[in-house]
């Protein structure tokens, strides 16, 4: 009768995590190129009390088992790579990626993270960097006269100056590609760093045949959490947690019945 | 002593582990790809099974309610589309094969990735099986399955998924991590399967139901719990403190 306990436990504490993904979820639901994350589930070892296939005779065997599992755990919370919503900001340097790529960003370590949020800005020598201030990788700086920045769909950066007709090229971005986007590492700040579960970055020009995906200049990626979607989840695990602590009610109230047995 | 106190403590047993089932099927009612276990109980007449002397009384108050198994409840659960193309759901009774450490497991649930090597692997990172062996996608290129299985990159026949269905009956066990383990003569190539990409199939543990049970086990319990008393504490009471003293 404790197993009932316990794996009524199980599966309160499941529930309990799935709330704090979805409370996650959504507590970003507008920062920008933000990808939500998804729980699962999974069922503990089963204790054999019966084994299905046992012979029960010389001639027959047992045709189902009793096997007793001992509850539910939550086994992974994967990143959901679906593309965010686009909204035109306008801003030169406000980049949205089309596709699966992550722009490449150098940290404090030197270490390179990976981000969606393409929300980039100047720094006072003219380099482009994020909104925390870590610099673009390949770095890329714009000249302090240019009148205008224009990024390309395959990540050319280009500049006009005064007294030039021309356009000039000053840099191009470069986009990572993950095998397994779904086992990057989430640091905060929108930024993931790779893992031995997500690989090695693919780096390639954007618009290649790796599926990179394009830069849309003048946008920016929305976060891809869908409201609706997480309330619905905040539903079902507020009633599977419900649902667990009745079979815990139950077990105490079972127990509680067998101690007084007898009086 | 009485035999009807021994069978109210058989059922009382079988009772908690009657609980012990329905509370895994609750704590895995979000678990996607779970099937739902249900007891079956099977009256056990201690006397008389072979024996000429018994008589339908004794048959009576020694069919004890015990419970001899559960079974899987292969019933399909709902779909919820996900939208990511490696989530795999089920439509029919076939599972995917899975190549673990412990041999060739069966699944039902379909959430698959790509690994670090760009092999097609479960949640727990086990490979999934196709028609010859693993499946192996090179590069980042586009992957798409078909309802029958077949797996294309960037838009080329590459290979197919591995889909076994079993003949009723079959000995399923579970292994956790909504794994089940079956002897590898019942596996028979699915006919009655397709896949829906882009969907996972939820746990198929009905809450009414799982609940209902959950409220039967608890008063049958009770139930019993009171004949017991009646034996233990009316009865005996009575044989050994009332009796004497007429």
């Amino acid at each position: 009768m404790l197993r009932a306990l316990y794996t009524g436990a199980s599966g309160m504490s499941a529930q309990e995590m799935n709330l704090e993904n979805v409370a996650n979820n959504l507590a970003n639901s507008s920062t920008a190129g933000f990808r939500k994350r998804r729980l699962q589930f999974e069922d503990l070892i089963y204790q054999n009390v019966v084994m299905p296939g046992a012979a029960s005779t010389q001639q027959t065997t047992i045709a189902a088992g009793l096997q007793i599992g001992l509850g539910a755990r939550s086994a992974a919370s994967e990143i959901v790579q679906s593309q965010g919503d686009f909204s035109q900001t306008g801003n030169s340097l406000d980049l949205a990626i089309q596709g699966q790529g992550f722009f490449q960003v150098t940290l404090p370590s030197g270490e390179t993270a990976y981000t969606r949020s393409g929300a980039f800005h100047l720094d006072s020598q003219g380099n482009v960097v994020t909104a925390d201030g870590n610099p673009m990788d390949p770095a890329i700086s714009i000249p302090p006269n240019a009148t205008s920045v224009t990024i390309g769909s395959d990540g050319t950066v280009s500049v006009t100056s005064p007294g030039q007709t021309a356009a000039q090229q000053v840099g191009a971005i470069q986009l990572a590609l993950f095998q397994n986007p779904g086992g990057l590492n989430s640091v905060g700040g929108n930024l993931f760093l790779a893992t031995t579960a997500s690989g090695d970055p693919i780096v390639g020009t954007p618009g290649g045949s790796e599926g990179e995906g394009t830069i849309q200049q003048g946008y920016l990626e929305q976060s891809n959490v869908d409201v609706v979607e997480e309330f619905v989840q905040m539903i079902v695990a507020q009633r599977s947690y419900e649902a667990s602590s009745r079979v815990v009610q139950a077990a105490d109230e079972m127990f509680q019945n067998v101690n007084g047995l007898g009086r | 002593m009485d035999s009807g106190y021994y069978a109210a403590c058989t059922a009382l047993k079988t009772q908690s582990s009657a609980l012990e089932l329905i509370a895994n099927n609750v704590a895995n009612i979000n678990t996607s790809g779970y099937r739902a276990q249900l007891p079956s109980f099977e009256s056990l007449l201690v006397e008389g099974r072979n024996s000429t002397q018994s008589n339908g009384w004794s048959r009576l108050v020694n069919q004890f309610a015990v419970l001899d198994g559960a079974r899987l409840d292969l019933t399909e659960g709902n779909l919820q589309g996900t939208g990511n193309p490696l989530d795999l759901a089920l439509d029919g009774p076939g599972f995917f094969a899975v190549q673990t450490k412990a041999g060739v497991l069966y699944t039902r649930d379909g959430n698959f990735r790509l690994s670090a090597k760009g092999q097609l692997t479960t949640a727990s990172g086990d490979a999934v099986l196709g028609a010859d062996g693993p499946i192996n996608v090179p590069g980042s290129q586009q992957i798409a399955i078909g309802p029958d299985g077949t797996i294309s990159l960037a838009g080329a026949v590459t290979g197919k998924l591995r889909l076994v269905e079993f003949p009723p009956g079959a000995q399923l066990t579970a292994v956790g991590g909504q794994y089940y383990s079956a002897p590898t003569t019942a596996a028979t190539a699915a006919v009655h399967t397709s896949i829906q990409a882009g969907m996972l199939e939820s746990s198929n543990v009905n809450p009414v139901a799982a609940v209902v049970a959950l409220i039967t086990a608890q008063r049958q319990a009770e139930m019993v719990g009171r004949a017991m008393s009646a034996f233990y504490t009316d009865f005996n009471h009575i044989a050994a403190d009332e009796l004497p003293r007429v």
